[in-house]
């Protein structure tokens, strides 16, 4: 039989947060949760579904892989001196 | 429950007031209340021969511990889904998964331990008393005890 492990999801929604001057209570109250939750989210204590997670790209403007992945982002610092190079 | 109780609970789970009692301190401190008051009533029980008055008066520490228990997780194993978020949702239904198997082999120590014993009616009750007021509040005591700090950090 097939092992389902739980997928663990990396995410920006901190730096999003800190970019956008938005506060946890507010990001919560846009998206329907408390705003204990969106800090679980964030230190990755809990696997929000997929229906939260379009939510919360959504309320940022950006797209499921901007905001969620399944590896670690890299610095935000590095893809900008990319871009740049 | 009625929709004015759900909607007054989740005011007060709400609260600033609740929200001192967020801290994993508080919410252990209040976990070994709960244990402690369970200890009192079966206690009360046993000493008070079964008496009603004593039963009542014996378990209020117990229920006192409960209202607090309530508030330190935010009324999530008493409010209704539609006041809870998916995160809380997930959290109240592991701990009564978790809480199945631990209330299991409490149970099955309690009854070994009452019938090696050889207690009274009385003895009996109150024993039975606290493995009933434990079993009930076991999902509320193992997410008090375990879950992490919200961290009210923005």
């Amino acid at each position: 039989m097939m092992e389902t492990k739980e997928v663990e999801f990396y995410n920006r929604l901190k730096l999003l947060r800190a970019e956008r001057s938005v506060s946890r209570k507010e990001l919560a109250t846009a998206v329907g949760v408390h705003p204990p939750s969106i800090g679980y989210i964030e230190r990755r204590q809990y696997n929000l579904s997929r229906a939260l997670a379009f939510r919360l790209a959504a309320y940022f403007g950006l797209t499921l892989d901007a905001v969620f992945s399944l590896e670690a982002f890299k610095p935000l610092s590095n893809e900008v001196l990319k871009d740049q190079t | 429950m009625s929709v004015i109780h759900q909607d007054r609970m989740y005011r007060q789970v709400n609260s600033a007031f609740a929200d001192r009692l967020q801290h994993r301190s508080w919410r252990r401190l209040i976990v070994l209340s709960s244990i402690f008051g369970a200890l009192l009533a079966a206690a009360a029980i046993y000493s008070g021969g079964g008496r009603i008055l004593w039963m009542i008066s014996g378990s209020l520490p117990f229920w006192l511990s409960a209202y607090f228990l309530n508030l330190s997780l935010r009324g999530i194993f008493e409010l209704s889904d539609e006041r809870l978020d998916e995160h809380q949702i997930t959290v109240r239904n592991r701990a009564y998964k978790t809480a199945y198997g631990y209330t299991l082999i409490f149970l099955i120590i309690i009854v070994t331990a009452t019938s090696v014993l050889n207690l009274d009616r009385v003895g009996v009750f109150s024993i039975s008393a606290f493995a009933f007021l434990t079993s009930i509040m076991a999902p509320r005591l193992i997410t008090a005890w375990t879950i992490k700090d919200s961290d009210d950090g923005d």
